[in-house]
Formats: structure tokens, sequence, C-alpha cells
């Protein structure tokens, strides 16, 4: 371990002056496999300006689509004439192939949702288990009861 | 040379992840206050109610679009950072291993977990991916589902539009429906995230790597074959790690499990027919307020995050201040 404490010093000594410079340092050090390209500070200028493009432009876009309010929903007598109430009772029936294709999109949502829930929490608790594990290998908190089992505490293994 | 524990994240990246966690969970905060409104009135009520949560939304919505395309972007562009992409998608030959190995070592079957899922590398660097298993899928999933979530977002976005499109205004509702349930699987997906990189007894409270990025991380030099283990033996356990780890770990599957069950029976769409009164139930709205602490607690701890991060920076900086030689020869107190 010691030998590791001596190199992450030596780095240390000068890595915190090279933060304030950016993206330039990383650039000079794993640059090799790059070859051609933007440097960093240009690519992210660049996609920065994009993304707020990107963003603005969707926005502004879906803005537009409004739709002039007396062009909608126009009144007529009966629901079979699609009167009053009939773009509602249209929307619910399930009956047309674009409202199925909206039910079914949301009964897929439904089975993604129980689906990978389930698998979120198998995760959770093959990791909570793992944790377990883990910290039993690990030296017991200060000041605990339980005995440390060897001396390798003398090189410090608190943080 | 390898990194321990394992700065492998450029700057921009870990800036990108903090500022993606805040929009998110602003966006969760906002959208969930109103479709799960029978158990989060409060939450509506105390940001303001329903016309200013709606446009915090979608203000949280715009930054969203923009950083997502601005880090895509430059992951395509910059010629440094960009990792392959290989490295960010799923690995069909070696992830199914790590789930499997994975499963094994929490039921004791396994003496390590596999390289490709291990949190904590320490002299075992060399051996881990960029990304675990667990990362790559998160990275795929999230892909996927933010994707969707923008552009149902943006098509909700002007309700008029959908309803003239379909000639039905309860048409319309069935969008906001899809947007609310996919949601879902990114809330529970973000309380495992956060149960997942908060509680590792070695990282606990919170894993650095999301946070330091690779220039500021230390290296270490050593060559892995040397070492046995990752050397997790030499660390001491947090006091209250065992107590945190199982309140956490209670409380995000009480909170996973509570928006499970309710997205199973939101009626966002068919509208009903008739007008009913939500009775609510006093247990779900127990589980899925636990939730949303379990979020906020992610909340907290992408911020104190970056705290100590500046912590650590500052305390490096002071160090190489105070006498550059000497302070090499005793190493920092805070690597070992």
């Amino acid at each position: 371990m010691s030998d590791n404490t001596t190199t992450d010093g030596a780095a240390g000594g000068d890595e915190p002056t090279a933060d304030a410079g950016g993206h330039g340092d990383a650039e000079s050090t794993d640059g090799a496999d790059g070859g051609g390209g933007l440097s960093d500070d240009a690519a992210l200028l660049v996609s920065s300006v994009v993304g707020l493009l990107v963003a603005s432009g969707s926005v502004w876009y879906v803005g537009q689509q409004g739709v002039w309010f007396e062009a909608l929903q126009r009144v007529r007598p009966t629901v079979s004439g699609g009167g009053v109430g009939a773009s509602w009772v249209y929307g619910v029936s399930g009956e047309t192939f674009e409202i199925a294709l909206l039910n079914g999109a949301i009964k897929l949502i439904h089975i993604a949702d129980i689906v990978l829930g389930a698998f979120i929490l198998v995760l959770l608790f093959i990791h909570w288990a793992a944790f377990h594990r883990l910290a039993a290998r690990m030296q017991p908190p200060a000041g605990s009861e339980e005995p440390s089992r060897e001396a390798a505490v003398t090189d410090g293994g608190e943080r | 040379m390898t990194s321990l524990d394992h700065g492998k994240f450029s700057k921009v990246t870990t800036t990108f992840h903090s500022l993606l966690a805040l929009t998110v969970f602003l966006l969760f905060f906002t959208g969930y206050a109103i479709a799960f409104n029978a158990e989060l009135w409060w939450l509506l009520e105390l940001m303001g109610g329903n016309t200013g949560v709606l446009a915090v939304h979608r203000a949280a919505g715009f930054a969203l679009i923009a950083l997502t395309t601005t880090w895509v972007l430059y992951m395509l562009l910059s010629s440094s950072d960009g990792a392959p992409i290989g490295d960010l998608l799923p690995d069909f030959s070696n992830d199914p291993q790590a789930f499997i190995q994975d499963v094994q070592f929490a039921l004791g079957r396994a003496d390590e977990r596999h390289p490709a899922a291990r949190q904590f590398a320490g002299y075992k660097a060399d051996e881990i991916p960029l990304l675990s298993y667990v990362g790559k899928g998160v990275i795929a999933i999230f892909t996927v589902e933010l994707l969707l979530l923008m552009v149902s977002g943006l098509l909700i976005w002007q309700k008029s539009w959908l309803i003239s499109t379909y000639n039905s205004q309860s048409a319309a509702m069935a969008f906001i429906a899809f947007h609310g349930l996919l949601g879902i699987i990114m809330l529970m997906g973000i309380m495992f995230h956060t149960f997942e990189h908060a509680m590792h007894p070695a990282f606990y409270p919170v894993e650095m790597k999301a946070f330091l990025s690779k220039e500021e991380t230390p290296n270490f030099h050593g060559d892995p074959d040397d070492y046995e283990s990752t050397g997790i033996e030499k660390l001491r356990r947090k006091k209250s790690w065992r107590l945190a780890v199982n309140v956490f770990g209670a409380a995000a599957v009480l909170g996973i499990v509570s928006v499970l069950l309710s997205s199973v029976t939101y009626g966002g769409y068919p509208v009903p027919s008739e007008l009913a009164f939500n009775e609510g139930s006093l247990l779900r709205t127990i589980g899925i307020n636990v939730g949303f602490l379990v979020l906020f607690a992610g909340l907290v701890l992408s911020m104190y995050g970056n705290v100590l991060r500046a912590r650590y920076k500052g305390q490096r900086g002071a160090e190489s201040d105070e006498g550059a030689g000497a302070a090499a020869t005793d190493g920092g107190r805070r690597d070992d």
C-alpha cells in the first residue's frame, strides 16, 4: 500500500493545478487514441450550442402546432354526426385502429413496468446481499467490540 | 497505469451526470406530484400548485433535451473523451455471466463478484471495465426511455395538437398516461441506482466515481497480479453502515413495490366514464411517500458527492502547498 501512497502523493502535487485548465489536459494525456476530430473544448462548445438549438427547436415546433380553437370541436347535434361529446366517446371506445394502437402501447408499457420492476427488485436484493458479504470482509468500525483479526491496522486502514 | 477506484469518467461526464440528476429529480417531483396526486398532494401544494408545477416540469424537460443532446454529441465529437461506443453497450457474451455470478455471490456460492460487476476495484482495477454490467444496462434502458419520454413529453406539451390529430380530446389522455407509465421504470431504476451507489460498504455514503473525474482520482501503478484480492479487507467499515443499508434497502423496496402496484392500477386511460372519487389507500400512500423519500435522499447524495469532491480537492491543494517534498513520503492520510 505504501508505494501506492507515494505515487498518489506525487500525482496529487501537479493534478490540482492542472484541473483549472479543464479538458485540455485530459486531451494531452489521453489523446493518443483519438487521431483527428475536434479538441474537447471545441466539441463541448459545438455540442452545447446544438443541444440548446435542438431543445429550443423542438419546443418551438411543438408550440407551432397549436390549433385555432374555432377549428376544433365543431358543434354538430348528434354523436353519429360527430357532435358535442362525440370526440370524447370516440377516444375511449377503442374501436378504430389508431385508438387500439394507443391502448396497445399503454398495455405494453404496463407489461414493461412489471417486468423491469421485478428485475430491478431482483438486482436490488442481490446487491443488498452482496454488500453484506463484502462488508464482512472489511475491518469492523472503530470502537466496536469485534476484535480486529490482524495487525494490518498499523499502516492505518483509517479513512 | 490503472485508476484506484477508479476514476474513469471525464470532467464533462461527471458534470453532466450531476446536472442530469438534478433535472431528472425535478421531473420526478413535479411529474409524479401530478400523476400520484392522491398520494403526493402535499408535494404539489408545497411546490406552488398545478400551474407552477407544470411550468417547472416543462422547463426541466427543456433542460433534459438540451443536456442529453449536448452530452451524446460531445461523446461523438470529442477526440479524446469519447469512450469507444462498445464500452457503453451491454456485452452479451460477458454481462449475463456477470449477472449470474452476482446472484451466486449473493447466495454465497461464488467467492468474488465478476469483474464486470465489481464496484470496488482496488488492486484489481485493471480488470474492471469502464462500466459494470448494471451500468451498461442503465445506459441502454435510459437511452430508450429518455428518448420515448422526451418524444411523448413534447407531444403532450401541446395537447390541442393531439386533440386535432386524433379528433378526440380523450385520446390525448392516452399520451399522458403513456408518458407517466413510462417514467415509472425510470423512477424504480433511480431508487435502485441510489441504493447501489450509496450503500456499497466501501463507498458508503456515496461512491465518488461519478463525482471525481479521472484526472482528479488517485492512480494505482502497481501490478494487479501481485495482489490476491481487491484489498477491501484493509478498509474500515463505517459504524452507521449496517443500519443505513438495511433501512435504505427496505425503504427502496417499499418504494419500488408501491409505485409498481400503483402503476398497474393507474387509471389514466381510457378515461373513466364515471366521475368516481379515488378512495386511495393508506398503505399505498405511505409506500409512495417512502419511495419519494428515497428519491429525495438520492438528490441530497448527488449534491453531497459534489461537496465531497470540493472538499477533497481543497485537501489535496492544501497538502501540495505545505512542502511539496515532505508530503509525498508520508502520504496523504485519506489514501489509507
